[in-house]
Formats: C-alpha cells, sequence, structure tokens
C-alpha cells in the first residue's frame, strides 16, 4: 500500500460499512428491507420537482423552506436545521461534540451511522445493551456521567420499541446538562397516537436535548436526503456554522415544500402502515413468533434470516437481516403496500408449517 | 392435470365457505388459469347479502381478476400469459349486442354464470380474456375491470366541467375520481363521504371535502354511493342544465323528483358496466402504476375471506380489498 493510502486506511480501521438494504428478486415493491414508504411521495412532490428542474444553475436557498417547516413544527428558524438527510446530521453532531478523550453513548444495538461517526470522531464508545427491544435508560443515564453526546433512537431501529414522554423526561433529568441527549425520531410519526413525546415541552425544560428527524419515512422522500435537527439556538447556531452551506439541494428543498403542503398524503400513508403492522403482528401472534411489539413502520421478527429466504425468494420479497443490524437471528420486516404484506404472510404461514418451533 | 380447485362458495342459503369446486377441462376456445389476484366490488357485497343475479349454485362471486394462461388448447394464448379477465358475459344474439356488449339485454356477469375470481384456479372462454402488458404487476393488473367502469362512467359525462362534486368515495368514487384527474388534473373535486378513512385518501389524492355548511350546486354530480336517497341528493345538489351521473346501484326503488329534473333541464345517466374501455384500462395502468397503488388499501388471503366478508359492513375498508389466491 502507498503511504498516503496507509494513512486513509488507518483512520477508517474498525469502521463497520453501511450496507443498504437488498433489493427484492421480484418488483420493487417486494422490497421490505429499507423502511421506505410503500406509496412513494404524495403527486404534488413530482409535480414541484419538475418544476425545480428549470433552475439546476442556481445554489439552494432554504430560507423559505425553513421559515415554512418552522411554522409547521411551531418552533422558530433559529430551533432548525435543515441537512442532507439526517446522516449528515449524524456528522455534523459527532464533529461538534465527540473527538479523542470524548465520550459517547449508545444503545446496543444502535443505529449503524451513530456508531460509525461517533468510532470516526475518536471518541470513547460506551454501548449499553438494550433490554427486551428497549433502551436501558437507568444504566444509559449513568453511562452518560462524563460522556459529550448519548444517541436515543425512538423508536429504536432495529426493534421498533419507542420510549414514552413520561420515561423520557425522568430519564433527561438524570443526565448531565453537559451532555447533549440526540433524541432521532426518524420513525415517531408511526407511533401509536398518544405515545409520541411532546417535543416543545421537552426542549423547553431540557437545552441540553437535540431532537433529530428525516424526511426519508413518513414523508417518503429517502431519494432526496433531507433531514433536519430541532434544539436550542445555542446548539443549531454552532452546527450551521460547521454544515457545508449549500448541503440541501434545490431538489430536496422542493420535494420538502411540496410535501409538507400536502399533509393529508402522509397522514393517509400513516394510517396504511399502522393498519399494516396491525395485521402483520396479529398474524405473528397467530403463529406464534416472538417479534416487539412496534412504534416504527417495520417489525423486529425472531426468525433466522438464512431459514426464511427461499421462501422469501420464491415470493419475491427481501427483508432485512438482523445479523447487519446487530441482532443475529432475527429479520426486520419493512411495512409494505397491502397486496405485498399479502404475499408476506402467505410465505410466513408457508414457513412456518414447514419450519415449525421456530422463533 | 388440475381436476378441482380452491374456491370461495356462496350457497343458496347465502352461507359462504372455503371449499373446492371441479373444473372442467378446457377444450379449443378456453384457457385454464392460474388466477393470481381478485378485486372485491361492491356487487359482490350486494350479491352475498341477497344472492340476486346468481344462476348456478353454489356461486363463486369475484368478477376483477388476473391470472396466468396455464393450458390454453386452442394456442389462442402463450402458455404463461398474464391476461385480465373481461367480466362481462353478453348474450351475443340481441339488439343491445350489435351496440356493445355492455348494451346486453340479457348481459350476465363472470361470478353469476360463471364460477368467478374468488378461485385459484379457472376454465374461462378465450374471448373473455386481454393480455396484460408486458411487466404490468399482478396486483395493479387487478383493477383493470373497475378501472374500465369508472372510465366508461367518465365517458359517459360528456365533456367534464371545471368542478365535480363526488358523493361516495368507495373503491369506484375513488377511480372515478382518479380518471377525471388523468384526464384533467386541474378539475376541482368535491368529495361527499361520511367515512373518515375514505375522505382521508379522497384528500391525500387531491380531492376537497364538500362543507355542508356551504352548499352549492354544481354542474357535474357523480352519484358513486348507492344509498336510498343518493340519486334524489344528487339532482338538489347539480347546477340548473347540469348532469347526475349515477355510478352505484340503488339497492331499492327509488323516487325521483320528475317535474324537477324537466324543469332544471337535468341529465340523468345511467352506465353499466364498460364498452370497449377494459384495454384503455390496462394501458393507464401499466403507463403510471404508482398512480393507482394507493387505491388498494387491503389485501386479504383467500383462506382469510370468509371472515373478513362477514365483518365487511361493521368494518368497511378505506379503498379497494383484493384476494389473493
Ligand atoms: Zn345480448
Amino acid at each position: 500500500m502507498t503511504a498516503i493510502g496507509d494513512l486513509a486506511a488507518r483512520r477508517v480501521v474498525g469502521l463497520p460499512t453501511y450496507r443498504p438494504g437488498k433489493p427484492s428478486t421480484g418488483s420493487a415493491a417486494g422490497k421490505l428491507s429499507s423502511n421506505e414508504s410503500p406509496l412513494g411521495a404524495g403527486p404534488s412532490v413530482s409535480d414541484a420537482l419538475r418544476a425545480a428542474a428549470g433552475h439546476p444553475h442556481r445554489y439552494p436557498d432554504d430560507s423559505a423552506t425553513r421559515h415554512r417547516l418552522a411554522a409547521e413544527l411551531g418552533v422558530t428558524q433559529s430551533q432548525l436545521l435543515l441537512t442532507n438527510g439526517s446522516d449528515e446530521l449524524c456528522y455534523l453532531i459527532a464533529q461538534m461534540f465527540l473527538a479523542p478523550g470524548k465520550r459517547a453513548v449508545l444503545g446496543d444495538p444502535c443505529y449503524a451511522i451513530d456508531n460509525t461517526v461517533s468510532l470516526l470522531s475518536g471518541a470513547d464508545v460506551v454501548r449499553v445493551p438494550l433490554v427486551r427491544g428497549a433502551h436501558d435508560l437507568r444504566a444509559m443515564a449513568a453511562a452518560a456521567i462524563d460522556a459529550s453526546a448519548l444517541w436515543l433512537p425512538s423508536p429504536h431501529n432495529p426493534t421498533g420499541v419507542a420510549v414514552s414522554h413520561g420515561e423520557l423526561v425522568l430519564f433527561l433529568r438524570e443526565v448531565p446538562a453537559d451532555c447533549l441527549v440526540v433524541l432521532d425520531q426518524a420513525y415517531h410519526a408511526f407511533s401509536s397516537p398518544g405515545t409520541s413525546p411532546d417535543v416543545a415541552a421537552l426542549l423547553a425544560e431540557f437545552p441540553n436535548l437535540l431532537v433529530q428527524r428525516t424526511m426519508s419515512k413518513d414523508w417518503a422522500l429517502a431519494g432526496l436526503r433531507v433531514g433536519y435537527a430541532i434544539a436550542a439556538p445555542e446548539i443549531i447556531g454552532p452546527l450551521s456554522a460547521i454544515r457545508p452551506p449549500f448541503s440541501v439541494n434545490s431538489f430536496a428543498l422542493a420535494g420538502l415544500s411540496a410535501a409538507v403542503d400536502q399533509p393529508a398524503w402522509q397522514a393517509m400513508s400513516v394510517a396504511r402502515v399502522r393498519e399494516g403492522r396491525a395485521l402483520l403482528q396479529a398474524e405473528l401472534d397467530s403463529l406464534g413468533v416472538e417479534y416487539y411489539p412496534s412504534e416504527a413502520n417495520f417489525v423486529l421478527v425472531h426468525i433466522d434470516h438464512s431459514e426464511l429466504a427461499p421462501y422469501l425468494l420464491e415470493a419475491g420479497l427481501s427483508v432485512r437481516s438482523g445479523a447487519d443490524l446487530g441482532m443475529p437471528g432475527w429479520i426486520r420486516i419493512t411495512i409494505g403496500w397491502a397486496p405485498t404484506m399479502a404475499t408476506l404472510i402467505d410465505a410466513l404461514r408457508k414457513f412456518s408449517s414447514a419450519v415449525p418451533n421456530n422463533g | 392435470m388440475i381436476t378441482h380447485t380452491d374456491a370461495l362458495l356462496l350457497e343458496q342459503d347465502l352461507t359462504l365457505s372455503l371449499g373446492q369446486r371441479e373444473l372442467t377441462q378446457p377444450v379449443a376456445g378456453q384457457a385454464l388459469l392460474r388466477l393470481e389476484w381478485a378485486g372485491v366490488c361492491g356487487s359482490d357485497l350486494h350479491v352475498i347479502r341477497t344472492g340476486d343475479w346468481v344462476n348456478t349454485w353454489p356461486a363463486t362471486l369475484g368478477h376483477e381478476a388476473v391470472g396466468v394462461v396455464l393450458d390454453c388448447p386452442g394456442g389462442e394464448f402463450v402458455v404463461g400469459t398474464r391476461v385480465v379477465v373481461d367480466s362481462r358475459v353478453p348474450c351475443g344474439d340481441c339488439h343491445g349486442c350489435t351496440q356493445s356488449a355492455n348494451l346486453c339485454e340479457r348481459l350476465a356477469w363472470v361470478g353469476e354464470i360463471v364460477p368467478g375470481g374468488f378461485e385459484r384456479h379457472a376454465v374461462l372462454d378465450v374471448a373473455l380474456l386481454h393480455a396484460c402488458p408486458e411487466g404490468l404487476e399482478a396486483e395493479i393488473a387487478v383493477l383493470a375491470e373497475p378501472l374500465a367502469v369508472a372510465m366508461h362512467a367518465v365517458n359517459r359525462a360528456g365533456r367534464l366541467p371545471e368542478s365535480v362534486l363526488l358523493i361516495g368515495y368507495g373503491p369506484i368514487g375513488a377511480l372515478v375520481h382518479s380518471e377525471i384527474t388523468r384526464r384533467s388534473p386541474h378539475i376541482n373535486v368535491l368529495v361527499r363521504e361520511p367515512n373518515p378513512m375514505r375522505l382521508e385518501l379522497a384528500l391525500a389524492l387531491g380531492a376537497r371535502s364538500y362543507e355542508p355548511s356551504h352548499p352549492m350546486r354544481m354542474p357535474l354530480v357523480v352519484d358513486a354511493a348507492g344509498y336510498a336517497t343518493s340519486v334524489a341528493d344528487s339532482i338538489d345538489l347539480v347546477s340548473n342544465g347540469g348532469t347526475v351521473l349515477v355510478v352505484a346501484i340503488p339497492h331499492q326503488p327509488i323516487t325521483l323528483d320528475g317535474q324537477g329534473i324537466v324543469e332544471r333541464s337535468l341529465n340523468i345517466i345511467g352506465c353499466n358496466g364498460f364498452a370497449d374501455e377494459l384495454p384503455i384500462a390496462m394501458a393507464a395502468l401499466d403507463a403510471n402504476p404508482d398512480r393507482y397503488r394507493p387505491l388498494i388499501t387491503e389485501a386479504v388471503l383467500l383462506e382469510d375471506l370468509v371472515a373478513r366478508l362477514s365483518d365487511i359492513a361493521s368494518r368497511p375498508p378505506a379503498g379497494k380489498i383484493v384476494v389473493r389466491l
């Protein structure tokens, strides 16, 4: 290896590689591996993207979109930062708050990017095992003493288990005020009504809280890469100073505005996902297969991927192997379009009758 | 050789069960199909409650079906071809038939005169089969028949005005909405629908809710609801000189304001099935399948169909239910 290559390689040694969900063996609709929206974005989004296509020579200007989104969320613009997918936000947070000699606290398993950026920063990484799919908040709060950042995805990916508002308040009271708590709410829209924490109230009480969201899931804009942070201006200001100035492009801004302007589409899409999730969980109950009751658009199921794989192949479906997500022996099933889910349920029944006593 | 198939059976006493039906062997001019998906239509639900229109018992309902050709002795279809079933069975021998199959004076339907789509295999005349465009998903192709019905209804309405009131947002109402905006994306479609899940779907697809607090007559009113006074309500809500398009079948005789129809110069238009719209519907589905995906809101396996149909009155679906066969 060249000297320069050696330097580069040493920088990423030990870093896990992010592996995206595999495509299905059949049609695109059979892909139940990436937590994507089965119905896609609303029709007004493609119209907005076509309109944006007329001005590719202009630098993007996010002020109107930021204004629109802040109003929608009931926060000020100084509390809001748009990023190139919520993954960019992970990198910015790590760059801002983590470094060699600092400590990051994560669940185990955790969201892969949170782990990657923490390791890359050179910080000490403390992993706190989940208990029955849920964060062990007591142990995490204890680990947060002397930590600089704590990553808290809720609902958790890949378990789908969420932290309630009450649990979160008690937890945040225990975490030191100089440790940033990153509450990643990528999947909060899919939570049962009434279970999602009240973000405005939490931000008012806890200045060390940062709420992370994405437009990739319930808003179905995964390909456009838009996420955002909501936090105190004292956090948002410095983060925006280190964000590349044009990291959210014109298409993403146009798509975001159009999506937010048509909330009925998001409401309908989310309703379908909740129905599909209830059907899948009822089926798993009747098959006697273990799973974590989910508040997200996926369900983590205790079936070994390699055992189910032939049945999925036959049905033209793909799901995510838990081995990729720190849960070997499990699979993560994204809630898809109703006909796709019927096909999946048929495959699960065939598997279950051929391979009894699984799970 | 396939001699029997699993099928949903409706007995004359209106009991429903999953059973077996004997299959005849296909002869020249017929094809044996492995059915893949079938749609549940409002008229299936009507027959389940009443037994109307059925000629032979037990009946296997379902006239929105898609499947793959397993055997075709006359060679009209290559084995493996995916086909959509034409639901109409005209007599071929009346004055109406000389114009269009849907105008047949003795028109019968698949599922009533011959076993329909709620079964895994079927033997049907090749005249009833249309080959799908290459690559069209079966789960989308299953919408071809009801979309053809919606297209025919919109064709019957003639030139579309700028605003339309749609009463009822069940599957056929949703397809009529989709067809109107496919032709003219900027038409203002108002929807009156009491079921919140159906209204949510209508709003998601770009319709607006008709607010009873601001009653306003509209030049075109589509009755896709079929409740006891829905035609009368449509007549109340249409502008003078306007059109009421009756798409849903009223389930009992209805009383109409004849004087109003005359004095207000109204057009009352009925529409039965479809004429030549089925291949056009298949082409539209093929051209933009994602446009139609939200309309299918529920999918059940054939073995779960009896249970689902038994609670359908208390738990109506948001959109179209399709059955995996
Ligand atoms: Zn005839």
